[in-house]
C-alpha cells in the first residue's frame, strides 16, 4: 500500500517539476550543443526523490506546492548536473537505460551542459523573493550553497581515495563520505529547505539533520546494493558498473576489511589500473567475494538500520503535525526501505 | 541475516508492525545498530562542529560579523543534539514501531531546556546557542591547555546536574587527542536557580601531536542543548 503511495506521489511531483525545469530553460540558441541537451537527463524520468521530499514536507507543515515548486526545480537542476559531471568522472557508459551524456556526445560539451545546469539553477532562488520574501529567500539560499558544497566536498573525497587507490578505509569513513557526497543534498536539506518554506522560517532546520541522514545513506547503500544484484534493465545502468569504476561502496569497504591479504592484492591491482582497461571478469570475482564474505548482507543489514532509525526520527518529528497524504509519503519513503527485498 | 523473513507462510496473519518487526530481526541486530548509529551520530557532529568553525573563519576573513550573527538563519544555525541520544536510539525506535508512536513522539517533543552558559573569557557564544571554547592562541604539543566555562540557571525552579561528557578531539588526518588527556573538575555541577559555577576543562596536548585544528563537541549527559565545541590549534 506504502509502495503504490510512494510511487505515485514521486511520480505526482516529478512532473511538476519536470515541467518547471522546462520553464526555466532559455528558448534560444545554441540549442543542438546546450540547452536541448539541459533537459536531457531530467527528461529520463529520474525517481525525484529530491523535489518530492522538499514539497511534501512543505506542504506538511502548512505550504503548498507552488511555494516550494522553485526551490525543487533548483534542486533537480543542481542534482541532474551533478550526474552528469559524475558520469564523466565516473566514467560511466549508461544512466537511466540510455547512453550517458559524454558518451553520445562529449566529454567538453557534457560537463558544459552540467555547468549551465548549475548557473540555470540559481535563477529559480532568485525568484523564491517574489513567492517567499527577501527573508525565507535569503535562507533557502544559504541552504543550497551548504548543500552544494558539502556534496562537493564528499565527491572530492571519493575520488581522492578512488586517485589515490586506498583502500585501508572503515565504516565511518564510509559514512562521512556519504553523508557529505549524498545526504545532505539527497535527504537532509531537501527536507529541511521544506520544512523552513512550509513554516514560513518559522521551524529550527537542525532538527531535520539526523532524518535526512539516516534515511539517505539507507538510500544510497540500497542503491549501491542494487548495483550489484539488480536486473540491469531495470537498474538502468551496467550491473556491477561500481566496481568497475572502483567506487568506495560499504560493500567494497567491507570486502577490503575482510578478505585475505592475497585476495586485496589483487583487488588493489584492478582498481589501479585505468578504468577502460578494467576485465569483467575480475570485477565478476570481486562480487563473489562480496558474496562469499558477507559484505552484500551486511550492506543489507545496515541499510536497515538507517531505515530504523529514520523511522523513529520521522515520528518524532512529524507526529505532531496534522494527518495528510504528504506526511504519509514521507513515511512510506523510510517504510519502502525498511521492507525492501531487492 | 537481517532483512529475511522468517515464516513467510504466516505473512497474511502478520501486522505492518510485525513485519517491521521481523525485518529488523531484534534477536541479533542490537549491537551493530548501536555501534553504527553511534558512529553516524558521531560522524555527524562532528562534520557540522567542523562546518561551523570554518564558516566562522570565513565570517571574519570577508564578511561583516555582526551582521551575519544577527541573522538566526545563517550558516552556524547548525547543531540540534548531542551525540549520547544514539545509544538509546534503537531501543526508542522499537517502541516507535509500535502501536505507542505518537504518545512516544509527542513525550520526547516536550523536552527542553531551561539551562543557559554565561559567558567566560575563552567562550565565545553563537547567537544559535553553540559555545565555542578556545584558547587565545594557538598551542605547541607537550603544553597543557585550560578552559573555563561558566555556567548558570537563570529559569528553572528546581536544582539543576549538569554533567559535560567530554570526546576525543578530532583532527587532521584522522589525527586525535585522546579522552585520556582530557579532564572536566568538577565531573558534575548542581546548579541552585539563579546560581553560577564554573568548569575547568585541562586538556593535555601530546608530545607527539601534529600541528593543525583540533575539536570537539562536549555535551551535558542528558540535556542535549548544552553543549559546547572545544577548538584548539596546535603548532
Amino acid at each position: 500500500m506504502y509502495e503504490v503511495l510512494m510511487k505515485e506521489m514521486l511520480a505526482k511531483y516529478g512532473a511538476e517539476t519536470l515541467k518547471g525545469i522546462r520553464h526555466f530553460i532559455p528558448d534560444k540558441e545554441p540549442r543542438k550543443y546546450l540547452y536541448d541537451l539541459m533537459a536531457d537527463y531530467p527528461n529520463r524520468g529520474g525517481k525525484g526523490f529530491r523535489p518530492g521530499l522538499c514539497i511534501a514536507t512543505c506542504k506538511a507543515f502548512g505550504g503548498t506546492t507552488d511555494l516550494a515548486l522553485n526551490s525543487a526545480i533548483t534542486l533537480e537542476l543542481l542534482h541532474n548536473a551533478f550526474l552528469i559531471h559524475d558520469d564523466v568522472e565516473d566514467e560511466s557508459i549508461y544512466r537511466r537505460n540510455k547512453p550517458t551524456m559524454h558518451q553520445y556526445s562529449s566529454q567538453a560539451i557534457a560537463i558544459n551542459v552540467g555547468d549551465a545546469m548549475n548557473v540555470i539553477g540559481l535563477y529559480p532562488l532568485f525568484k523564491n523573493k517574489e513567492k517567499l520574501g527577501p527573508r525565507v529567500a535569503e535562507k533557502i539560499f544559504l541552504e543550497v550553497m551548504h548543500m552544494t558544497t558539502e556534496s562537493v566536498e564528499g565527491q572530492a573525497l571519493e575520488l581522492g581515495w578512488r586517485k589515490d587507490n586506498i583502500c585501508i578505509l572503515n565504516d565511518d569513513d564510509y559514512l562521512r563520505m556519504i553523508l557529505k557526497k549524498t545526504c545532505w543534498y539527497t535527504c537532509i536539506h531537501p527536507i529541511r529547505i521544506g520544512a523552513i518554506i512550509g513554516s514560513h522560517g518559522n521551524v529550527d532546520p537542525d532538527s531535520f539533520n539526523r532524518l535526512g541522514y539516516f534515511m539517505g545513506t539507507a538510500f544510497q547503500v540500497q542503491d549501491d546494493i542494487l548495483n550489484l544484484i539488480a536486473e540491469e534493465k531495470k537498474y538502468g545502468k551496467e550491473i556491477g558498473g561500481d566496481i568497475i569504476e572502483g567506487k568506495r561502496t560499504l560493500m567494497l569497504i567491507h570486502l577490503f576489511q575482510h578478505c585475505t591479504p592475497k585476495e586485496l592484492l589483487v583487488i588493489k591491482k584492478f582498481l589501479s589500473i585505468p578504468i577502460r582497461e578494467r576485465k569483467n571478469e575480475t570485477a565478476s570475482g570481486i562480487l563473489e567475494l562480496m558474496h562469499h564474505y558477507g559484505s552484500i548482507d551486511y550492506a543489507k543489514g545496515i541499510s536497515k538500520y538507517m531505515a530504523g532509525a529514520a523511522i523513529k526520527e520521522y515520528y518524532t518529528l512529524f507526529s505532531k503535525l496534522p494527518d495528510s497524504t504528504d506526511k504519509s509519503f514521507i513515511e512510506s519513503i523510510i517504510l519502502y526501505m525498511i521492507n525492501r527485498d531487492y | 541475516m537481517a532483512g529475511k523473513r522468517q515464516d513467510p507462510n504466516n505473512e497474511q496473519k502478520k501486522t505492518l508492525t510485525d513485519d517491521l518487526f521481523d525485518v529488523l530481526n531484534p534477536n541479533n541486530m542490537l549491537n551493530n545498530a548501536q555501534r553504527v548509529l553511534s558512529a553516524a551520530v558521531n560522524v555527524l557532529e562532528t562534520e557540522i562542529a567542523a562546518g561551523i568553525l570554518a564558516a566562522k573563519k570565513i565570517e571574519k576573513k570577508v564578511i561583516n560579523v555582526d551582521d551575519v550573527r544577527s541573522n538566526p538563519g545563517n550558516l552556524l544555525n547548525r547543531i540540534r543534539k548531542d551525540t549520547h541520544e544514539v545509544v538509546d536510539l534503537f531501543l526508542d525506535g522499537f517502541i516507535a514501531l509500535s502501536s505507542q508512536l505518537k504518545v512516544l513522539s509527542d513525550n520526547v517533543g516536550q523536552q527542553t531546556s531551561d539551562i543557559r552558559f554565561t559567558e567566560a573569557p575563552d567562550e565565545k557564544k553563537q547567537n544559535n546557542g553553540v559555545t565555542i571554547l578556545q584558547p587565545d592562541e594557538a598551542v605547541k604539543p607537550g603544553e597543557t591547555v585550560v578552559l573555563y566555562m561558566n555556567l548558570s540557571d537563570d529559569e528553572s525552579v528546581a536544582p539543576v546536574k549538569i554533567q559535560l561528557q567530554k570526546n576525543d578531539l578530532a583532527g587532521p588526518f584522522k589525527e586525535k587527542i585522546l579522552l585520556r588527556n582530557i579532564s572536566i573538575r568538577p565531573v558534575s555541577v548542581v546548579l541552585q536557580p539563579g546560581e553560577n559555577k564554573e568548569v575547568v576543562i585541562r586538556i593535555n596536548i601530546p608530545a607527539a601531536c601534529k600541528p593543525g585544528h583540533y575539536t570537539s563537541l562536549f555535551t551535558d549527559l542528558k540535556n542535549p542543548l548544552i553543549k559546547a565545541i572545544v577548538n584548539i590549534e596546535v603548532v
